[in-house]
């Protein structure tokens, strides 16, 4: 007679650790688990709840600095360090994880610092700087030995250009970068003079922005409110999207080559596919004042952008209000905002001089966590999205302190846009020729031309 | 301007057409390579082709030419029209230009003053030039010019038709001539005057030659035509010259102009290749008859070189570069290719963005290289000395030659030395050694392994035995010692058994089976207590002294026999019975006797003690009484089947409230009480089945509590049934009652037996059942049991065996003589209907009251505000206002009542009030992504929790959408196709 034994497999009741609790088989017949809408429904507000208790983005905030930082470069290659450099021509390169600076050049630039970027590959530490001296040099934290603190060391190498530079970015993969003043000039790294000028038209250039993914393609952003799209293959450039104010940085997208974000005068973040540039594919708005600086976050799914009005705000890159809104008590206009490269942190440099460490996800505790733990916080997202719709959920998770300021300010705004828009409303109505109406994501847009 | 330049080129081909059969014109569409080859070949195609490759005679020629034009001319001009247009339209077609480029360059600046100048003199009618082109043929010169004008004529018509379309054809045009590949060497577009010098100088020269050339082959017809078009060109030239001249003494010329777009104009008309030019030389020099002279010979020459390097710079891709556009146009041009380029190459990334975009979930970081998985084969392929130390010890080892390998070797070359018998004898010596090795180990192991019942108890008889012997020993030497020891166990047993510390569950037991782990001490303490709770679990005798041993024996032996005796007689249980309770009261009656001191001694204590013991003699009377009157149905072996009791014996059941039926109370007591005191009896008494019937007495086997004591009679009785002796005056609302129709049911309960189906046995059974339940609930019945009646369980002798379900199947009830009796103090059936139908109109009139105050309630009020003495004047005399302020109903509030979904319902409220506590539970308005409310409920509908589904399911439901690992660098994307940018 053959006997079927019940066998039970050992993992079903062991623990994983002795201070792990014993494993209790669940019954999940419905009957003895009712309300079960009900009660996810108290979970989600819960959590809700618990996220907002728990949200403290603040970490750390590096003073060193003089001056306000007006540049900003993460290391594509390391998590832990980052360069600024501030309006006094200081170059500071600190560590994120003891929070110190760990190298500095005090007068690396004469006048401002308008860029810094890191020169590709893992294995130097070699970066760029730029300044309003017209000089752009090399810097190299195990080469360019310090003779003693306070003293600027050495550069590696310097290059001269013809006008004062605005901004710097490297190529992703080849010994070249650009460099913007009132022309976007290319360098390649073992010569002197650049190698190409790009031109068009004669007013300043703000920033200069290589494409990380589409490595040839690059951006800049003028005084004459336009954004130009250049391409090192034809070595010429592309197309010019002109707005109806001036753009302030530009981000690539680092996941969707041909996407990118930019931080406007007009108070709002708009997200462009270069293809399409006749309207933005998403407009982002929130701040109350021009946006200085905008940075995608790794994923690509994530925006930071920080503002004039003093405040650093986050964004799903396909919603058009922010996710979250960072201040402090003395921060001052945000000029430069970065997402770390793990997904996880934010930096921002102000006016203040101050460089500072925010947490991505406020609420988000780092650190290794037990299986229960984690399933229980995805758990927790899981019904906070799920209810974040619902009135009381969606109180909670929307509420935020923000400084009196820009809380008016915002109020104003909003007046002064529900009046443009009734009045909008009202012409289109009473007009006869049957005006249809502009989409918000063409309003900002004047054309793309290629003259 | 581009757009002249892409007309001009359809220019040149009627032209080129005419020069080389001087009849035809081709069509414009004829291809551009087709014109690079022989001059020979026809170039065109339809009417073209199908035309003779050389016409013999002029006349012909000019005949059909003649006619051709005469036919065709004007439907010619509409084509080629046609032709340009549809070219336009496909430029359009291929690069959109913003009506704002169109704008930025008009027509003006196309066409500016000096084009006019230069194309004053083509400014004609077609109507004009189609006129003279038909006695063109007389000069050559003329025609061509006229042709060329014709031509123009046709351009600047166009361009007045539709400038801003040519004007896009023009960018367009250019833009595809901008790469150089776009320009065949042969195609030598002599079509600028940016070219002027270049020109001049390569057209001087030829034009001379060619005019020598001519002028000797005057009378050859066919040569004539050949050299037509070089002359046509030459002659086009000259009539040119002053015109550029002019131009460039006006100072007109490129380098100044920036702007000058339309400079390019002039000989944009002729486009002819080298080719064309040498090859009608070296045609001719080929035809011609004999003539072969010293110039030709070097034209010939000329012509091969001018081939090979012709077909050279077609291998090496470069050719002659087109005129440069101004710079802003030009630069305008690259822009927009270079914006194309790129749009296409940064298209490549779309369908990995697309497949991220629609990803259920992302990993970060992306493109992560698979982690190398240690196998065996690539440890042991990679083993080798790694460190120092373990280097140095290989370096060592193999100067000593202690190697593995080198020890083979050394092994192989050791028996070699040795004879083939030698080493065989080696070799089983061995293999003999490492068998007895396996076999002892085996051995050594099962030995090890074996811990069989057997052994175990073996082993457990050999300690208990040297216990024992110690124990006696002890008891010898030591008697004290030993009682002091057995006294212990006994209370340690005792105090175990009482507190149960034994357990495992015990809080120490729980402390230190926690510690216990790899804690050898720890186990074995636990073992110990193990130990010890199995022996003090041991039955008493285990440990006991010698007299308990005899005293367990003995009732074990007595046990043993009544056990083993199983079929002992009713009539000897009985007697045993009654002896035991005998001796019992006799023990009373002793114990009465003996003489008390202390308390006992007082008399209350005594009076006490009296009572009791007579309480216990009447008790015990009773009890002998009883089993003295018990019967028993006997079976042949003596065995009691069933115990009968007399009837005498009966119960009076009260009615205790009117409308009930109550069953068993009496019942019940009684037989507890009797199982109280008859406790030993019936205990001892065993017989067989019979116990089964005091259960069914007692009411528990079958769920029938009976109002008075049961006389259970064996299953011979079948043909005894109650007659139901109250068919009439029967509640209609407990006619289903088991009660009132008991007879009835006793009737039809009689009619099952052995053969009837299965059916009617359940449902008997199911009957009997509700009844029970019925008559154990106390349902509301007015009908009671008569208590002289008895209901007789009866039972089939062969299904005595337990109390299972299935011996319900033959219960037989069964009423004996009138089955119920009227309560007076119960309701009477008419009562009971008269007071459920009673204020039945009643109920209408209330509910539609209730409807009219619950559509009131709803429906939106006005709210009256007025306060007296506001808002009008007061004092002596005034009267007072009788103006009401009214605030109207919030609109939206309420529903009006003709409005209400129950307004036309008669019988029904439908609550339209909203819940307002529940609007916490919605979301106010629809979330963007959903189109309906349907689609977003859908998301909420499945729980999430794990309270809700299975591991794997919840897990599932949970996982985030984006996971990045901590601590790692999230690269930009990369796809394969841009790996190498």
């Amino acid at each position: 007679m053959k006997i079927k034994a019940l066998s039970r497999s050992t993992t079903e009741y062991t623990r994983e650790t002795k201070s792990d609790i014993q494993l209790l088989p669940r019954n999940i017949d419905p009957e003895l688990h009712p309300l079960e809408r009900a009660r996810e429904y108290k979970r989600a507000l819960n959590a809700a709840k618990l996220e907002r208790m728990f949200a403290k983005p603040f970490l750390a905030s590096l003073s060193g600095h003089i001056d306000g930082i007006y540049a900003m470069a993460k290391n594509p290659w390391d998590l832990d360090s980052v360069v600024t450099g501030s309006g006094d021509g200081e170059l500071r390169m600190w560590s994120l994880s003891s929070q110190e600076t760990i190298w500095r050049a005090p007068e690396a630039h004469r006048g401002i610092v308008k860029g810094v970027c890191n020169i590709p590959g893992g294995e130097t530490d070699r970066f760029l700087s730029v300044g309003t001296d017209k000089l752009a040099k090399v810097w190299s934290r195990s080469e360019s030995s310090v003779a003693s603190d306070g003293v600027t060391p050495e550069t590696v190498a310097t290059y001269t250009g013809k006008h004062a530079f605005s901004g710097i970015d490297h190529h992703r993969s080849r010994p070249l970068f650009a460099t913007s003043s009132s022309l976007v000039e290319i360098w390649d790294v073992d010569r002197s003079e650049p190698i190409t000028n790009l031109t068009w038209g004669a007013d300043t250039i703000n920033t200069v922005k290589m494409n990380q993914t589409e490595v040839n393609v690059l951006a800049t952003c003028g005084t004459d409110r336009s954004i130009i799209l250049y391409d090192l293959r034809t070595n010429s450039p592309l197309a010019k999207l002109v707005m109806t104010l001036s753009t302030n940085a530009i981000s690539w997208n680092p996941m969707e080559a041909f996407m990118f974000a930019t931080a406007n005068e007009d108070h709002n973040v708009y997200t462009f596919d270069m293809r399409r540039m006749d309207h933005a594919v998403n407009v982002l708005r929130d701040h109350v004042s021009a946006v200085m600086d905008v940075d995608y976050s790794p994923t690509g799914l994530e925006l930071v952008s920080g503002s004039y009005d003093r405040s650093v705000r986050l964004w799903d890159v396909n919603k058009g209000h922010s996710r979250d809104i960072y201040h402090a008590k003395r921060m001052q206009r945000v000029f430069c905002v970065k997402y770390t490269l793990d997904n996880n942190y934010v930096l921002s440099g102000s006016d203040d001089s101050n460089l500072r460490l925010w947490r991505a996800r406020a609420s988000q505790r780092m650190g290794a966590k037990s299986n229960r733990e984690r399933g229980a916080i995805e758990y927790a997202e899981k019904l906070k999205d799920r209810f974040a719709y619902v009135p009381e959920v969606r109180k909670v998770l929307q509420h935020r302190n923000v400084p009196k300021g820009i809380k008016k300010a915002s109020r104003t705004k909003q007046d002064m846009l529900q009046s443009r828009k009734r009045k909008e409303e009202n012409e289109r109505k009473h007009d006869k020729s049957g005006k249809a109406r502009v989409p918000e994501r063409k309003k900002a847009i004047l054309g793309v031309t290629n003259k | 301007m581009g757009g002249l330049r892409k007309t001009s080129t359809k220019m040149t081909t009627p032209r080129r057409g005419s020069s080389s059969s001087s009849s035809g014109r081709g069509r414009g569409s004829s291809s551009r390579g087709g014109r690079g080859g022989s001059h020979n070949r026809p170039t065109g195609k339809g009417e073209f082709t199908e035309r003779p490759k050389a016409t013999p005679k002029v006349d012909e020629d000019d005949n059909s030419y003649d006619v051709f034009e005469a036919e065709d001319h004007e439907d010619f001009g509409k084509r080629r029209r046609r032709h340009v247009e549809r070219v336009d339209v496909r430029n359009y077609e291929l690069d959109n230009i913003d009506s704002e480029d169109d704008e930025e360059i008009d027509s003006d600046d196309a066409f500016n003053d000096s084009d006019e100048e230069r194309f004053a003199s083509y400014k004609r009618l077609p109507g004009a030039s189609s006129t003279k082109d038909v006695d063109s043929e007389d000069s050559e010169e003329e025609d061509e010019d006229e042709e060329d004008g014709e031509d123009l004529v046709d351009l600047s018509e166009m361009l007045d038709a539709s400038e801003s379309e040519e004007e896009a054809e023009g960018l367009s045009k250019a833009a595809t001539l901008l790469s150089p590949s776009a320009l065949g060497f042969d195609d030598l577009a002599v079509d600028g005057v940016d070219e002027e010098e270049s020109d001049d100088q390569a057209f001087a020269g030829m034009g001379s030659d060619s005019d020598a050339s001519v002028a000797s082959d005057d009378d050859e017809e066919e040569e004539a035509e050949r050299l037509s078009k070089l002359d046509g060109f030459v002659t086009s030239i000259s009539a040119r010259a002053p015109r550029r001249r002019f131009v460039t003494e006006t100072g007109g010329g490129y380098a100044e102009d920036e702007n000058a777009i339309g400079s390019g104009l002039v000989t944009k008309g002729v486009s002819l290749g080298i080719n064309d030019l040498l090859g009608s030389l070296g045609g001719h020099a080929d035809e011609a008859e004999g003539g072969e002279h010293q110039g030709l010979r070097q034209i010939r020459d000329l012509k091969n070189q001018v081939t090979k390097l012709d077909k050279a710079a077609k291998k090496a891709g470069a050719g002659v570069v087109a005129a440069p556009l101004a710079k802003r146009l030009q630069d305008q041009m690259d822009r927009q290719v270079a914006y194309e380029k790129s749009k296409k190459s940064v298209s490549e990334w779309q369908p990995a963005v697309d497949s991220n975009r629609a990803a259920e979930h992302l990993s970060f970081p992306m493109n992560q290289p698979d982690r190398q998985t240690l196998t065996t084969a690539s440890l042991v392929s990679n083993l080798g000395a790694k460190t120092d130390l373990e280097a140095q010890i290989q370096s060592v080892l193999q100067e000593s030659g202690m190697t593995d390998e080198q020890q083979r070797q050394y092994e192989e070359l050791e028996l070699k030395n040795l004879s083939p018998e030698e080493v065989r004898l080696r070799q089983r010596e061995l293999r003999m050694m490492r068998e007895l090795m396996f076999r002892s180990e085996r051995k050594a192991k099962r030995m090890a392994k074996i811990k069989s019942k057997a052994y175990r108890r073996i082993l457990k008889k050999d300690k208990d035995r040297a216990q024992e012997k110690a124990m006696e020993r002890l008891k010898e030497e030591d008697p004290e010692m030993h009682a002091m020891l057995v006294e212990k166990m006994a209370r340690s047993r005792a105090e175990e058994r009482m507190s149960l510390r034994h357990k495992n569950t015990s809080k120490w037991a729980r402390e230190m089976s926690k510690r216990s782990h790899g804690d050898e001490d720890t186990q074995q303490a636990l073992r110990d207590q193990l130990e010890q709770h199995d022996a003090l679990k041991r039955k008493v005798y285990d440990i006991g002294s010698g007299e308990e041993l005899s005293d367990y024996e003995a009732g074990k032996d007595s046990d043993g026999e009544s056990d083993s005796d199983a079929d002992m007689s009713f009539a000897a249980v009985k007697s045993r019975a009654l002896q035991k309770i005998a001796a019992e009261m006799d023990k009373n009656d002793a114990a009465d006797d003996t003489p008390h001191k202390t308390l006992f001694g007082m008399k209350f204590m005594q009076n006490a003690m009296q009572r009791k013991e007579e309480a216990a003699q009447r008790d015990a009377q009773m009890l002998h009484d009883e089993f003295a009157s018990l019967e028993a149905d006997v079976d042949e072996d003596g065995v009691a089947i069933s115990l009968k009791r007399p009837a005498a014996k009966k119960a009076k059941v009260e009615a205790k409230a009117p409308g009930r039926m109550s069953f068993g109370a009496a019942g019940a007591k009684k037989q507890k009480q009797a199982d109280e005191d008859g406790d030993e009896p019936a205990k001892r008494v065993r017989l067989n089945e019979a116990g089964q019937v005091g259960q069914v007495a007692s009411g528990g086997g079958h769920r029938v509590r009976l109002a008075e004591p049961v006389s259970v009679e064996a299953a011979e009785k079948k043909g005894r049934s109650g007659k139901s002796a109250e068919p009439a005056a029967l509640n209609p609302w407990v006619s289903d009652d088991v009660s009132a129709h008991a007879g009835q049911r006793g009737g039809k309960l009689n009619e099952l037996s052995k053969d009837s189906t299965k059916l009617d046995k359940l449902s008997a059974r199911l009957r009997s059942k509700r009844k029970g339940g019925a008559a154990g609930g106390g349902a509301e019945e007015s009908v009671l049991l008569d208590v002289n009646k008895t209901l007789s369980v009866d039972k089939p002798a062969a299904d005595h065996s337990d109390d299972e379900p299935a011996s319900d199947d033959d219960i037989r009830l069964e009423h004996k003589g009138r089955s119920a009796v009227v309560n007076p103090n119960a309701f009477s059936q008419r009562e009971l209907v008269e007071q459920a139908f009673a204020e039945d109109n009643i109920v209408e009139a209330e509910f539609a009251a209730e409807k009219d105050a619950a559509m009131d309630d709803e429906a939106p009020k006005d709210l009256d505000v007025t306060l007296p003495g506001w808002g009008s004047w007061g004092g002596t005399g005034v009267a007072p206002a009788s103006k009401r302020i009214i605030r109207k109903a919030p609109e939206g509030s309420g529903v009006l009542k003709q409005n209400r979904m129950d307004a036309k319902m008669g019988e029904v409220i439908i609550n339209q009030k909203q819940a307002k506590s529940s609007n916490k539970y919605y979301a106010s308005n629809l979330p963007f992504p959903f189109y309906t409310s349907k689609q977003y409920e859908e998301t909420l509908q499945a729980p999430l929790g794990k309270e809700w589904n299975t591991a794997k399911s919840h897990s599932k439901g949970i996982k985030p959408r984006v996971l990045v690992k901590a601590g790692k660098i999230i690269d930009p994307l990369s796809i394969p196709s841009k790996k190498r940018q």
